[in-house]
């Protein structure tokens, strides 16, 4: 393929009465990602497009957009795999305002965190002088390790369909980071969670559409983890009704 | 608008974060960053953090290590301190929720890293940075840590020779804000983006460096930038010591295992400077493969391990390699990965400007000296960012309420307007793609004193464009054209304190190769440079190694 289309969403509503997508040309060389096409795009063509990035290696969360579509992190597709017919089409993230052209405003996102307690809570025993033992079964643990791999890029929120229609859902990545510290042997926050996470909008909202695992750049199995949250909350309806 | 904290950090990574959470416990304080926390660095480093936790380990042998290892530039009393401190820290980040890797016995896990006697960096898989990190994050968000996120940091107001605060750009909104405190703490990482190889994000500019030089604070050790051996051929994507730590070779084109020849004894985990060297070596003897690379042979560890103990390396070679490290070799090759020199600071982060602190990678203690040892530098920033935080917090105790001088503002008010003026001019993009050319080209893992006057011309040549370059948005929302601009001016400033300092230690030591003055030369050299910023260029002063019990004697591995 000797050149290709970028065809990418602009807005500045400093400048803008809406939104346009504007077409840019693309020499695409093996190797190169969209990201790095859009740093060359940015620094050789048109210094206003907007975009956030910066480990360029998938580990920092901030290059979410969707891409032909889908929420993906443009430092981790390619090119030439994202431009099946010679076009290549980015848009900000779904379900956030758009703060210029690529670039959205994720304080939503960030205050549906907070509000699962996304810190370890230990019991009331002392903590001892070096560190707790941690015995898990390998499964265990790694269950437990890929859960702690979120890097916040809300490409779960964008393609959850829940999200999209309940603005007031806690949403994949809070649940996970909820999950996390649930199944953290460390961790005694239970009672201090719950009012968040048995709720209409914690985890019962999720209809188990299995998007955000799908979308997960990390793979996150995010859907599995809220169904752990799910079964947890559950079973200790199930024993309060047993006691009643 | 303007703001009014007692104490601000600039930075929000895992140096800057420990300094607001200790700053916190005793002052008013807020973070001033021009990226969300979580998308700092810090969550990119990979391999551990050293710290002599185990009963057959000593703190001793950590800051013997860390001292031979930085060639014996470190001042020997910080690097006792921090490695004192270690253990506290691990356990710290432990009880606060760190996922480490766990041994059998439910232990911390440790592991093998470059240049040290025993495996004492403790780790969480091959992504120790970001377990750490989010664990601060975490904390910061509980402590309900105020954040300007996305806020670019244009310069520190300064009246009467110490620090009333800054002048920051609002991303967001174009708005430039004033925020007064009585005291600051630089913590804003590296400056690898004026490499055009390197391991550094896009962010890594070394904007608070460039800012606290201009302002009048030292720089130290600037000679010193460590070059990572093992960076994937293309994108320079970083791939952890730690795979080398558990157990995967070097390579040449001939299959020859190379380390063997230039450090018998560690082999593949010698120390990054000699490792660097010596596959830059092979290369130019001939013995690399076509394009200049090396290969990194995972292959004997195992689908198993790889996958749960180097997940990320793994995923990145998949990503952006095509290959499948279980199966086939790594193409590797050297990339600029971390800046030993930084902003002077003393044991407690003190500057030599009164009111400024500074920690992490853009600060120099000096605990690396002109090598630092892997899995140290999130250690240093723990250590160091915690020290800075409360010194910060006791300053601004002592410091009185002092008005922000308005002329701050007004200066910045017109440098932004200046730049938005000019209709002319060729765009910056160019400007920084030929620094990074140069800086790769001519200062790079071997150096002579003829490369090294070239480049400072080059350098004094890219400024003089610099102050007409162009810019190609003039918008005020989110404007990173703008953003980038300014970081190129702090990238271009610390470019020509790497080259000052380098051309004229003539010497060489660590991370430091001199191919026309091949030898260490204590007599002469054992000794700091420091760094004064001046309109005609870098002004060069000497300061103390400082010494406590281990001699320097010749380094080997």
């Amino acid at each position: 393929m000797d050149e290709i289309s970028f065809r990418i969403f602009r807005f500045d509503p400093s400048r803008d009465a809406e939104a346009r997508y504007q077409l840019y040309r693309i020499r695409p060389e093996p190797g190169l990602t969209v990201l790095s096409a859009l740093v060359n795009l940015r620094e050789e063509q048109d210094g206003s497009l907007a975009f956030r990035a910066s480990c360029r290696s998938g580990i920092c969360g901030s290059d979410a957009m969707l891409i032909n579509g889908r929420a993906r992190l443009a430092c981790k597709t390619q090119v030439a795999e994202a431009a099946g017919d010679g076009t290549v089409t980015l848009e900000p993230l779904r379900g956030f305002p758009v703060l210029k052209d690529l670039v959205v405003d994720q304080s939503d996102f960030w205050e549906k965190l907070v509000r699962v307690k996304p810190w370890l809570i230990p019991g009331p025993e002392p903590a001892p002088e070096r560190e707790r033992l941690m015995r898990l079964p390998a499964q265990q643990f790694d269950e437990l390790s890929r859960a702690s791999d979120c890097i916040f890029c809300a490409c779960c929120y964008a393609e959850c369909p829940m999200e999209g229609r309940h603005r007031a859902y806690l949403g994949p990545a809070a649940l996970v980071k909820a999950y996390r510290f649930e199944a953290d042997p460390r961790d005694a926050g239970s009672a201090e969670r719950r009012g968040a996470l048995d709720h209409p909008d914690g985890v019962w909202r999720c209809h188990h559409v299995f998007r955000c695992t799908e979308a997960c750049p990390k793979e996150i199995d995010a859907a599995w983890a809220i169904q752990q949250l799910q079964r947890r909350l559950a079973a200790r309806h199930l024993r309060l009704k047993g006691d009643a | 608008m303007e703001v009014r904290h007692q104490v601000v950090v600039v930075g929000a990574g895992l140096a800057g974060l420990r300094a607001a959470l200790a700053a916190g416990q005793a002052a008013d304080v807020a973070v001033v960053s021009k990226l969300y926390p979580v998308r700092s660095h810090s969550v990119a480093a990979q391999g551990g953090i050293n710290a002599a936790i185990d009963e057959r380990d000593s703190l001793e042998s950590h800051a013997y290590d860390t001292i031979k290892g930085s060639d014996y530039l470190a001042d020997q009393d910080a690097v006792e301190l921090m490695c004192e401190d270690a253990p506290r820290v691990v356990y710290e980040m432990e009880h606060w929720g760190t996922l480490f890797s766990r041994t059998p016995e439910g232990r911390i896990a440790q592991r093998s890293f470059g240049g040290q006697e025993f495996p004492r960096a403790c780790y969480a898989a091959d992504k120790t940075g970001r377990a750490l990190f989010q664990t601060l994050f975490e904390r910061s968000l509980k402590a309900g840590v105020r954040v300007y996120d996305e806020w670019v940091v244009l310069s520190l107001a300064v009246a009467d020779g110490a620090v009333r605060g800054l002048v920051a750009l609002d991303l967001k909104t174009g708005e430039l804000h004033t925020v007064a405190a009585r005291a600051v703490v630089m913590a804003t990482g590296g400056l690898g983006l004026m490499y055009q190889r390197t391991t550094n994000p896009y962010s890594a500019t070394g904007d608070g460096t460039a800012i606290a030089y201009r302002a009048g604070a030292r720089l130290k050790d600037m000679e010193f930038v460590q070059f990572h051996p093992t960076s994937l051929v293309g994108t320079n994507v970083l791939i952890t010591e730690g795979a080398r730590g558990e157990g995967g070779i070097l390579l040449n084109a001939r299959g020859e295992r190379f380390m063997e020849r230039y450090a018998p004894r560690l082999k593949d985990v010698a120390p990054r400077d000699i490792i660097s060297r010596a596959i830059e070596t092979e290369i130019n003897e001939g013995r690399g493969l076509p394009g200049g690379y090396v290969h990194l042979d995972i292959r004997p560890l195992g689908l198993d391990l790889i996958r749960h103990r180097l997940s990320e390396i793994y995923d990145f070679c998949r990503t952006f390699a095509g290959i499948d490290p279980s199966r086939e070799l790594i193409p590797v090759q050297p990339a600029q990965h971390y800046m030993m020199g930084g902003i002077s600071t003393d044991n407690e982060g003190a500057t030599s400007l009164p009111g400024l602190f500074a920690a992490g990678e853009g600060a120099c203690v000096s605990v690396h000296g002109s090598n630092r040892l892997g899995a140290n530098s999130l250690l240093e920033c723990l250590c160091f960012g915690r020290r800075a935080g409360q010194a910060a917090a006791a300053f601004a105790a002592r410091a009185g309420e002092e008005a922000f001088p308005a002329a701050a503002l007004e200066e910045q008010r017109e440098r932004l307007a200046a730049i938005r003026k000019r209709r002319q001019g060729e765009h910056h993009g160019v400007v920084r793609r030929e620094l990074r050319g140069v800086m790769t080209d001519k200062v790079g893992t071997f150096r002579t004193g003829e490369d090294l006057a070239a480049a400072a011309a080059e350098l004094a040549r890219l400024q003089e464009r610099y102050r007409s370059v162009a810019l190609m948005d003039t918008g005020a929302v989110f404007n990173a054209d703008l953003a980038a601009y300014l970081e190129l001016g702090n990238s271009l400033d610390l470019a020509q304190a790497v080259v000052a300092c380098a051309l004229e230690r003539q010497e060489s030591r660590g991370a430091h190769a001199r191919r026309d003055f091949p030898q260490r030369d204590d007599q002469r050299w054992l000794k700091h440079l420091l760094c004064r910023y001046s309109l005609r260029g870098p002004v060069l002063e000497e300061a103390p190694v400082r010494i406590t019990r281990f001699t320097p004697k010749e380094r080997t591995y």
